[in-house]
């Protein structure tokens, strides 16, 4: 059985319901239970080892009112609730919360967005295998606008060095490093495909991974509890585990971010691809597409015919990879 | 052994009713993603074709991409823009040095002297094809021109490219070739064919790639 | 029962029907930690042991902790490792209690009626086991309330990790509450009621069953991993289990009759090994059809059972292992196949330990780290645990170790009679 969500349902994107339990959606209002017992929980929760360290530094009469805050905020951050179920005002205090956090520890501040997904858009994305020549701009303009760790070297896009006469991913090389393009080799980008039919998304636990309506694949890094599960679904190797705490200089920080996107992750949660839903929402193109030299990389909404992807499905040759598991992703290759 | 049996059966019988009574309870958590039976992806897609509302944004061309002109002579396709070039070149108008026809110019020119574009080597395509007359013509220096002689604006050079690359022409002008600016939003803005390619010497040379070496991680600032 | 007079108990003015047993248990509680903390010298040495190895493996977890599982040997390729590893196979030796519950509530066989509720502790220790490697793996520990069911958002029945909680949960309280029930009642000198824990039992059966192939559908659920994805999943999860588990069993069930009054029958571990003997048995054949599917004619989706066996592209690190395992559980099967060998207690304990072992390397390094190499796209990443994961992992083995002891103890001392209430608490309707 394929299990895909349908276009019919992704047409019908309503604007985000206004707060209040009158106009509440189902799934909201179960939230308004949830919120409550969770709260009860959070009372109830002091014996819990990470809340007792937050609530002793939030009620120590030595305290500064600004450690005092920070204690309540972090306190408050423990307990949030997944952010698929949030209520706009939820959202909000919640990235508002982010944002004072940041600046309390940095003393820098930066702007996290929760904007939510525009009506009928649903992205989409093409990858040139004739055009790309494996300058890995694209791979140095992801790792800068979405923040990734630099201890680690990670990076959620690999360009793979084929040989040319055989696209077999085992024999080509990923970590080469030589003058680009190399005689007698092209290249093939992957990253997160942002499946329409995601198998990360349906083995997670918590439901801390999910398909937005506008079709991007996100993790609420709040939410994760690190169990990995989505990394061992995912036929692509689209995601990343924070082995440890991740690290980005300070002049280097993106301040433009997103609470599902670029915004600093912690250590023990996975994160992944966003096709930069700090940048996709407002407009712009991811930042792999416009780092890319080439234009090898080209996207836009699958649900406008008018739109650059639509003319690349229906003018080219197109194929994606691993098509035979049924994941449906929405990153199709073509060439020239 | 029908004493084993009968336990046995019973269980399996306990096992399939918690099975259905547990999967229906949860059905209500489900998310996402319900089994769909209107074929295929793209046929889903295809089927909700109809004219998009505006997403509500725009693309904002950055500075340093130039000013966008629209682009003439593809009907079939919405129209789009691309960046104008006449206002970025050093030397335009070119009249300004070219005030009489090429001849002219030549007869002026000293032995002793360089050529005045020494800088250009034509590598493009070999001698017997193309010349600098091919794309430039011998009147109005201004205008880049046609096979056939027609004058074209320097703001319009796919029209000239086009007659040798049309395939590529019609990828650019469909959205396969070449490269958008400001964003996925509408207005679409494309990088004109000479943004990319020095039309002097179009092949790319081979360079070192962004990321630097494995272990390194001194990724240049931002 | 019926002719309980009103009030017995004169302490309390609370009903006789509660009083009486809470001030029971209260007494039970006091005995079994009385019970748990004396014991001979070689008692006390081991359980010394035990908690120097806990506390190591503490310290361990506690730089994990800091550091994050960075200090593992998994990374972005491999992402499951050791803890899975750990977790896959203990589950098995949980489920393998059913061995014991099945023959003595369903088949009402006699012979398996003293070692039953070894079998329960020891499913108990397992389950303890595996969730403390669910524990030690995650990023987050302290955000696992997100996964409590009501309170956080449970992925159910979407996500198989969600029905692994459920199941290790629900086994988990059927086989506290049963035995502590059961012992409880001996405590105070009665029967205990079989209309309760009867049809508790036949759930726990029911549930080890599910328990082990729930945890095998979570691997073989994903089609991303092809070594994984494969319809024999179960039945070799559950092949492994009532091979491995049992003979764990059959091995502690002789430690304690030899240090114990609590005598095991020759025949309870003669039916057991003839388990064993066929469950292994049933392993080597699916061994043999899970490997002529992978070589017969090798495709791209037989690069991990390549890597594994042979070794791919230069690297091996799995190829000894497997080999070992493999010969080893051959060699032990071929011992508990012949009859004299079997009946032989040298020679079956070596069979046991061999097969306890064999399964332990091919549940781990031979199921779980394989489905990860190559990764998605034909890269070898090999894994290699690192010392705090072994000492997490021993850790974790040993508080299971200590579990079981203090519950087997306990559970030994009720059945011969050592601890049992004071007539003062008996209260009303004592049958002894």
């Amino acid at each position: 059985m394929r299990v895909n969500q349908s276009i019919d349902d992704l047409v019908q994107i309503q604007p985000a319901p206004p707060p209040g339990d009158a106009s509440r959606n189902p799934v909201e209002q179960l939230l308004g239970l949830q919120v409550d017992r969770r709260t009860a929980v959070a009372m109830a929760g002091t014996a819990l080892a990470a809340g007792a360290g937050l609530l002793n530094a939030a009620f120590n009469p030595f305290g500064t009112a600004e450690s005092k805050e920070k204690a309540k905020l972090e306190w408050a951050e423990f307990f949030q609730g997944n952010f698929r179920l949030m209520s706009s005002d939820e959202k909000q205090d919640t990235v508002r919360r982010l944002e004072r956090l940041y600046e309390m520890e940095s003393g820098k501040s930066i702007r996290v967005s929760a904007d939510g997904p525009r009506e009928r858009v649903l992205y989409g994305y093409a990858f040139n295998v004739s055009r790309c020549e494996g300058y890995m701009d694209c791979v140095r303009a992801c790792v800068q606008e979405n923040n990734q760790d630099r201890s680690s070297n990670m990076a959620y896009i690999r360009i793979h060095e084929h040989e040319k006469g055989e696209i077999n991913f085992e024999h080509a090389s990923d970590d080469f490093y030589h003058q680009v393009p190399a005689a007698g080799h092209f290249y093939i980008g992957t990253q997160c495909y942002h499946c329409q039919n995601p198998p990360c998304t349906k083995v997670c636990p918590t439901q801390a991974t999910w398909m937005e309506p506008d079709g991007i694949v996100v993790v609420d890094y709040n939410w994760c509890i690190g169990c990995r599960y989505c990394m061992a679904a995912c036929p692509y190797d689209a995601r990343r585990f924070n082995w440890s705490d991740p690290s980005v200089p300070e002049e280097e920080l993106n301040p433009n971010q997103h609470y599902l996107g670029n915004r600093m992750r912690k250590k023990g949660v996975v994160e992944k691809c966003t096709f930069c839903i700090q940048r996709s929402r407002n407009g712009k193109s991811p930042a792999c597409v416009e780092a890319c030299p080439t234009g090898a990389r080209i996207f836009g909404n699958l649900l406008d015919p008018d739109s650059e992807i639509r003319w690349v499905l229906a003018n080219k040759k197109v194929f994606r990879l691993k098509e035979d598991l049924g994941t449906e992703p929405k990153l199709w290759y073509f060439m020239d | 052994m029908a004493s084993v049996v009968q336990p046995m059966g019973l269980v399996a019988l306990i096992f399939l009713f918690l099975n259905l009574l547990l999967t229906g309870c949860g059905a209500k958590a489900a998310p996402t993603a319900e089994p769909h039976a209107h074929g295929t992806f793209l046929q889903q897609l295809r089927q909700t074709d109809q004219p998009v509302p505006h997403p509500g944004v725009e693309s904002v061309l950055a500075k340093r991409d130039g000013v966008a002109v629209p682009v003439e002579g593809f009907p079939a396709h919405p129209p789009f823009q691309t960046i104008a070039r006449s206002n970025s070149m050093e030397t335009y108008p070119c009249s300004q040095c070219h005030d009489k026809p090429l001849a002219g110019m030549l007869a002026l020119r000293r032995k002793d002297q360089p050529n005045s574009h020494w800088q250009v080597k034509l590598q493009h395509a070999p001698d017997n094809i193309m010349s600098c007359q091919t794309c430039h013509g011998e009147g109005d220096m201004n205008q880049l021109v046609t096979l056939t002689g027609k004058q074209v604006s320097m703001d319009a050079p796919y029209q000239v490219c086009a007659q040798c690359h049309a395939s590529q022409v019609n990828d650019w002008a469909g959205g396969a070739h070449g490269k958008r600016l400001g964003g996925w939003a509408p207005p679409r803005v494309v990088q004109t064919c000479t943004g990319c390619h020095n039309p002097h010497a179009p092949a790319f040379e081979s360079r070192w790639p962004a990321v630097l070496g494995k272990g390194d991680a001194n990724y240049p600032g931002r | 029962m019926a002719t309980q007079p009103l009030i017995t108990d004169p302490v309390t003015a609370s009903p006789a029907s509660w009083g009486a047993p809470l001030a029971a248990l209260r007494e039970f509680v006091v005995d079994a930690v009385d019970e748990a903390t004396h014991g001979s010298r070689a008692y006390h040495l081991w359980m010394a042991t035990l908690t120097l190895i806990m506390c190591c493996g503490a310290y361990a977890y506690s730089t994990q902790l800091s550091t994050g599982l960075a200090v593992t040997g998994m990374h972005d390729h491999v992402s499951w490792g050791l803890y899975i590893s750990n977790f896959t196979f203990l589950v098995g030796v949980a489920a393998a209690a059913v061995v014991l519950v099945l023959p003595t509530y369903v088949l009402h066989d006699v012979a398996f009626k003293k070692a039953v509720l070894i079998g329960e502790a020891m499913a108990v220790a397992a389950v303890v086991m595996a969730i403390g490697f669910v524990v030690v793996d995650v990023g987050g520990p302290a955000r696992l309330w997100h996964v409590t069911p009501m309170i956080g958002v449970f992925n159910w029945p979407q996500s198989l990790l969600a029905w692994d909680i459920v199941v290790l949960n629900v086994y988990l309280i059927i086989n506290v509450t049963v035995p502590f029930y059961i012992l409880f009642s001996h405590y105070r000198n009665r029967e205990p009621d079989p209309r309760f824990y009867v049809p508790a039992m036949l759930m726990s059966i029911l549930w080890a069953v599910s328990l082990h192939l729930v945890t095998a559908f979570l691997f073989a659920g994903l089609a991303a991993r092809p070594h994984w994805n494969n319809a024999l999943m179960g039945p070799r999860f559950l092949a492994t289990a009532f091979t491995a588990g049992p003979a764990l069993m059959i091995l502690v069930l002789q430690v304690i009759s030899k240090q114990t009054a609590y005598k095991i029958r020759t025949e309870t571990i003669a039916k057991m090994a003839l388990v064993v003997t066929v469950a292994a048995q049933i392993t080597v054949v699916m061994t043999i059809s899970e490997m002529f599917k992978e070589f017969y004619f090798p495709t791209h989706h037989s690069m991990s059972s390549q890597y594994l066996f042979f070794g791919l592209d230069g690297h091996h690190a799995l190829r000894p292992w497997i080999w070992t395992a493999i010969g080893i559980i051959v060699l032990a099967t071929a011992i508990l196949s012949i009859h004299k060998l079997r009946r032989n207690p040298w020679t079956l304990n070596v069979a046991c330990v061999l097969l306890f072992i064999g399964i332990l390397i091919e549940k781990g390094l031979g199921t779980v780290v394989p489905g990860f190499i190559p990764e998605n796209w034909g890269k070898i990443h090999e894994y290699v645990p690192t010392s705090t994961e072994l000492v997490v992992s021993a850790g974790i083995w040993a508080g299971g170790a200590f579990l079981f002891t203090i519950l087997a103890k306990v559970g030994v001392a009720v059945e011969l009679g050592q601890i049992r209430v004071s007539p003062a608490n008996s209260g009303p309707g004592d049958r002894a």
